[in-house]
């Protein structure tokens, strides 16, 4: 790790996000129902509950991928200042995602590119973003691919001969590359094994600490979000029921919801 | 004298839902006042509700009523209504806590495990991991096990690793939970010193101290807990 980040004097701070009574149903379905919370540069803010009680919904809100029924979804566009993202043109939300967002997928074939190298993934990000020289962009999908502790020998492999915890370290260089300002990430231990798991953690803890990044990510796995996340939001029935600091929620669990996740977390 | 710690009326009662309910009462119309360089050791015996006190001064736990202030950046911040990225930034720079227990994080080596601390507060790499060194040594971790990650060392062994991560960033303020429960007479020693040069540098400091020897080398006063107890209603 290099340069680790220290946080702006606190009348500095000014959000990057700002979300307002946030409501998404399908039919008469609730998918999230009057979510708001505002999140600072460099904040990585965890989202717990079980399926079905709308995490994903609301993730796919807060990173475009969905329009919400009502409320806002402000971020921080630099000079134009906060903006809502659903009042951006195509073009300009495109681009937003392409520059000041990453988005990883809790299934890396969701978030890479199956068909093109493992540098190509990670060098594509970069050509989006108008760079082209080659060997700059080379030595930076190099770069990176060492960074989530892949072996150089591989960046001209695709991404099917890799393993699962590859390939999800692999969409993270590719998210990461770009050093975006917010990343979204859905289960992204998910579906991997224990070991595997540890690792991954405490990479993407490095990594986000060392950029500055801020980070949204949304989990079923506690230990996930003591690890990484400064907040935790717990949803259950499509509201957030409890937030917080991530240790407060976690050891001093205040509504009926939360002290039954908590306390039905096996001891190992 | 300036306090650095000012607890009002502090009140904490467990609700526990997932057992049908039931109100668990620790403490109430509690009020505590520590200066600097004073070291004040919380007691009373087991379930007085030490543990819940030191907790709620650290915010891990969120107090049921009253205020606690805490100094910092220059000013006096309630802990009960401060943001989450504010109470980040005071135990980044103000209060520093060592629990009994290391939480220990996958593959960290030990010596980045307790540079981090002093990182954050924008200390070089280097200098960082210079000054984790001395107190490693000082609380005799050999240096074989510095680049090993702490979750396979014994008891003793992640306890002073502990203590020494909580005493590099020589915060203005410090709860220590049993910081000597599982150390041998020399490590206690070194703690010890180490408590005593954190009040001679003008730093305010709570603890639970079990030990007597150790008790009654630092603490300046005893505050009894119990004193504040509530019976159930």
């Amino acid at each position: 790790m290099s340069a680790v980040m220290v946080s702006a004097p606190v009348d500095e701070r000014r959000p990057l996000l700002r979300v307002e009574s946030v409501s998404k149903s399908y039919g008469s379905t609730i998918g999230c129902r009057d979510v708001g919370f505002t999140l600072y540069p460099g904040e990585v803010i965890g989202i717990v509950g079980e399926s079905g009680s709308g995490k994903s919904t609301l993730l796919n809100v807060l990173s475009a991928q969905l329009t919400p029924d009502s409320g806002r979804v402000e971020f921080d566009l630099g000079h134009a200042g906060l903006r809502d993202i659903f009042t951006l043109s195509e073009p300009e939300r495109r681009r937003l995602m392409r520059t000041d967002w990453g988005i990883v997928h809790q299934n890396p074939r969701d978030g890479l590119r199956m068909d093109v190298s493992a540098g190509g993934n990670v060098g594509e990000r970069l050509m989006a973003i108008g760079q082209r020289h080659y060997a700059n962009i080379r030595a930076e999908g190099l770069d990176w691919l060492a960074k989530v502790e892949l072996d150089a020998s591989r960046v001209d492999h695709l991404p099917k001969t890799f393993s699962g915890g590859m390939q999800q370290r692999l969409q993270i260089a590719r998210n990461l590359v770009t050093r975006p300002r917010l990343v979204f990430m859905d289960e992204p231990t998910g579906g991997l094994d224990v070991s595997v798991q540890a690792r991954l953690l405490d990479l993407l803890r490095g990594l986000v600490r060392e950029l500055g990044i801020a980070a949204i990510v949304v989990t079923h796995d506690l230990a996930v979000v003591r690890l990484l996340a400064d907040r935790l939001m717990v949803m259950w029935k499509g509201e957030v029921v409890e937030q917080g600091l991530t240790d407060q929620v976690l050891d001093d669990p205040h509504h009926p919801y939360t002290q039954l996740l908590v306390s039905s977390v096996l001891q190992v | 004298m300036t306090a650095m710690i000012s607890v009002s009326g502090l009140a904490k009662d467990f609700v526990l839902h997932t057992q049908g309910g039931v109100r668990i009462p620790v403490f109430a119309d509690l009020d505590l006042e520590v200066a600097a360089g004073e070291c004040v050791c919380l007691h009373g015996p087991s379930g007085a509700g030490k543990s819940t006190l030191l907790r709620s001064l650290y915010a891990n736990y969120k107090p049921s009523a009253g205020r606690i202030r805490v100094t910092h950046r220059g000013g006096m911040v309630d802990l009960t209504t401060a943001e989450p990225w504010q109470v980040i930034d005071i135990r980044r720079h103000s209060v520093g806590y060592v629990s009994q227990f290391l939480s220990v994080i996958p593959r960290v080596p030990a010596l980045d495990v307790v540079a981090e601390p002093a990182r954050m507060l924008g200390a070089s790499a280097e200098a960082a991991r210079e000054q984790a060194a001395a107190l490693l040594t000082r609380l005799n971790i050999p240096e074989r096990l510095w680049s090993v990650a702490p979750a396979t060392f014994s008891g003793g062994e992640q306890q002073r690793v502990n203590i020494a991560r909580g005493f590099i960033a020589r915060y203005p303020i410090m709860l220590l939970d049993e910081p000597t429960a599982s150390l041998d007479a020399g490590n206690r020693q070194v703690v010890i010193g180490l408590i005593h040069e954190a009040k001679a540098r003008g730093a305010a400091i709570v603890g639970i101290f079990h030990d007597a020897e150790v008790r009654e080398a630092v603490a300046d006063r005893l505050f009894e807990v119990t004193a504040y107890q509530r019976s159930a209603a």
